[in-house]
C-alpha cells in the first residue's frame, strides 16, 4: 500500500462557512484526484454543496476535476464568484 | 500595469495615473459601488472575501487577455476586501487605449471577465439577513 500524501485544503466564503474552517491538511492515496479529494472532504463536512455547483483549483489556478494531486499541494474550492449583475 | 486586491479604499484616479500616457487618448474607468438595495431588501454593508494569492494572478491573466485583443491597451485592476459601506468603492478597472472604442470594450471586457474568474465573493448583510452572493443566486450566510 503506498504511503498517503497530504494536500492542504482551503475553503472560501460559503464553503468555509459550510467547512467550518478556512484550511485543513486531508491525507489521500497518490495519485488521488481533485474529484476524489472533494468527495472525501463531502464525507466529513456533511453541508459541502454537490461538486456541480463548485470549480477546484490545483495550486491557485483553477483545475480538471480529473487532475492529481501531489504531496504539499494547495487544493481550494470556490464557489461561484460574486458576479452576478452588480 | 497594477493589480491589486486591497482592504484600503480604492480610488479610481489613481488606477487612471498608471494607465496614463502620452499615446493614449482615452481612458474607460469602470467603478463598481456598494448600492443601498438589492433583492427588493434594504442592504446596510458588505463583506467581499478574497482568495488574494489567487485573484491576484487572474487579474494579471485578464490583463493579458486585454493587450492580446487590444495591444495598446493598458490596464489597472483594484479589488476592495473586507468590510465596505454603502457608496464606497468595491472594484475599479482603468484601460487607456489610443481611441475612445477600443477603451470602452476593452473595460467592458475586463471587469466581466473579473467578474467571472477572479475569486473574490460578496457576503450581503440586508434587512432579511445575510446572504452569500454567487453569481445572480444569493444563498443564506451563517
Amino acid at each position: 500500500m503506498a504511503v498517503a500524501i497530504a494536500v492542504r485544503v482551503r475553503f472560501f466564503a460559503r464553503l468555509r462557512e459550510l467547512a467550518g474552517n478556512e484550511t485543513e491538511s486531508l491525507q489521500v492515496q497518490p495519485g488521488s484526484s481533485l474529484e476524489h479529494v472533494y468527495d472525501t472532504l463531502r464525507g466529513k463536512h456533511a453541508g459541502l454543496p454537490p461538486r456541480e455547483s463548485v470549480r477546484a483549483a490545483l495550486n491557485q489556478e483553477f483545475a480538471d476535476w480529473s487532475a492529481e494531486v501531489a504531496n504539499g499541494d494547495e487544493v481550494a474550492f470556490i464557489p461561484p464568484v460574486s458576479g452576478g449583475r452588480g | 500595469m497594477r493589480y491589486d486586491v486591497t482592504m484600503e479604499p480604492i480610488d479610481p484616479r489613481e488606477l487612471e495615473a498608471v494607465v496614463t500616457h502620452t499615446g493614449a487618448g482615452a481612458i474607460c474607468t469602470f467603478s463598481g459601488i456598494v448600492r443601498d438595495s438589492s433583492r427588493g431588501q434594504s442592504v446596510t454593508h458588505l463583506d467581499y472575501e478574497a482568495y488574494a494569492e489567487m485573484a491576484v494572478p487572474q487579474m494579471r491573466k485578464i490583463g493579458q487577455e486585454i493587450k492580446d485583443r487590444w495591444p495598446e491597451a493598458r490596464v489597472a485592476m483594484a479589488h476592495r476586501t473586507g468590510h465596505l459601506a454603502i457608496g464606497e468603492v468595491s472594484v475599479v478597472v482603468a484601460v487607456s487605449c489610443p481611441h475612445r472604442a477600443e477603451a470602452f470594450e476593452a473595460c467592458r471586457w475586463g471587469i466581466d471577465r473579473l467578474k467571472e474568474s477572479v475569486p473574490i465573493w460578496k457576503k450581503e448583510h440586508a434587512t432579511d439577513g445575510t446572504f452569500w452572493i454567487e453569481g445572480d443566486t444569493a444563498k443564506p450566510g451563517v
